[in-house]
């Protein structure tokens, strides 16, 4: 039988989500969430990363909820993702995690949307990023029964 | 008197020990070249020469110029508490920055909005299941295909976002996904 964390204003987390625990047929081992991006309903996929700087975010998925993002207006140097250096834009973007325990809730985190090339097509994942977000809330995971636990910073 | 930080990190700058240089760390102010210079060594990713550097480089005394590409290395480097530090000097100088006042919000405490609506408990193993579709199917779709699986079963694809999007307009719009549903797009 599973057993769940307390939720509750007053306690340390509010709400929590079902996760998967690879992506794809990835064979390490990943903590990935379906989230939504702002008021979109098409859940999104990301894998939570605590070692990925900013949240990253498809292109292609961020022209259809840019009118709801904030570009920060900095020119920012490229990052490095998984080796390869892109240049890239950082938007504020209200990110909606959905719980399926407790209390849905929405941070305002910190998106990085690489510029492609003409032609070049994204080939990575969307990542939950630990600046930006993850450290704007607090968060636990139950891998025994793949819930990841969030709630507002106090 | 400025000694080169950057280039001579290669442990050949000091005569004195490296605790005495540490010591001796005098203020300067930025330069434009300082600050390419700065550019420079943390695209190459060198921490020692970066560190020193955005150390040695008395920001409060650095033109709005200077200041916001410090803010863009910082932001690229991945360096928060750097850009915390840095965009509060740029604030109390240029109030009236939006750039700054934007790059300050990324460091406010974060506002939470709560929403009632609560997703009922997904059917267990429903997630697993839409998983294990995607595992099995991924490869027989181009790069760049884009999928919708609930329950295990696939209820649209398509090969680019806009066909998709029309077709789960076509199904009934977005409202017909719960967070069980995984969009996926083929990337390997």
């Amino acid at each position: 039988m599973s057993t769940h964390l307390p939720l509750g204003l007053d306690i340390f987390v509010q709400g929590a989500v079902e996760y998967l625990d690879h992506y794809e047929d990835d064979k390490t081992a990943r903590i990935v969430i379906n989230i939504y991006l702002a008021d979109d309903l098409k859940p999104t996929s990301f894998i939570v990363d605590t070692g990925a700087p900013w949240c990253i975010l498809d292109p292609i998925l961020f022209e259809e909820v840019a009118h709801y993002a904030e570009p920060l207006e900095m020119h920012v140097m490229p990052m490095s993702i998984r080796g390869i250096t892109y240049q890239g834009t950082l938007y504020r973007l209200p990110i909606r995690i959905p719980a399926v325990l407790g209390e849905t809730q929405e941070v305002v985190a910190t998106v990085f949307i690489p510029t492609l090339r003409t032609g070049d097509q994204w080939r990575f994942p969307n990542f939950i990023g630990l600046d930006g977000f993850l450290n704007r809330i607090r968060f636990a995971v139950d891998p025994a029964s793949n819930l990841f636990y969030f709630g507002e910073l106090m | 008197m400025y000694t080169d930080i950057a280039s001579s990190d290669n442990g050949t700058h000091s005569q004195n020990g490296a605790q005495k240089s540490r010591d001796e760390l005098v203020k300067i102010a930025p330069t434009d070249k300082l600050v390419d210079e700065l550019w420079a060594v943390a695209e190459q990713r060198n921490g020692r020469a970066y560190r020193r550097l955005m150390k040695q480089l008395d920001w409060t005394v650095a033109s709005e110029e200077q200041i916001t590409k410090a803010i863009g290395i910082t932001l690229g480097y991945v360096d928060s508490k750097q850009a915390d530090y840095l965009s509060q000097i740029a604030i109390e100088r240029f109030p009236n920055s939006q750039p700054f006042a934007n790059v300050r919000k990324l460091f406010e405490k974060p506002t939470v909005r709560r929403i009632k609506r609560t997703w009922p408990l997904n059917t267990p193993g429903a997630l697993k299941a839409s998983a294990a579709w995607i595992r099995e199917h991924n490869d027989d779709y181009e790069i760049g295909h884009w999928l919708a699986v609930k329950n295990g079963e696939l209820i649209a694809d398509a090969p680019t976002r806009n066909e998709f999007n029309q077709i789960i307009d076509s199904l009934g719009g977005p409202e017909i996904l719960a967070n069980d549903t995984i969009i996926h797009k083929v990337i390997s």
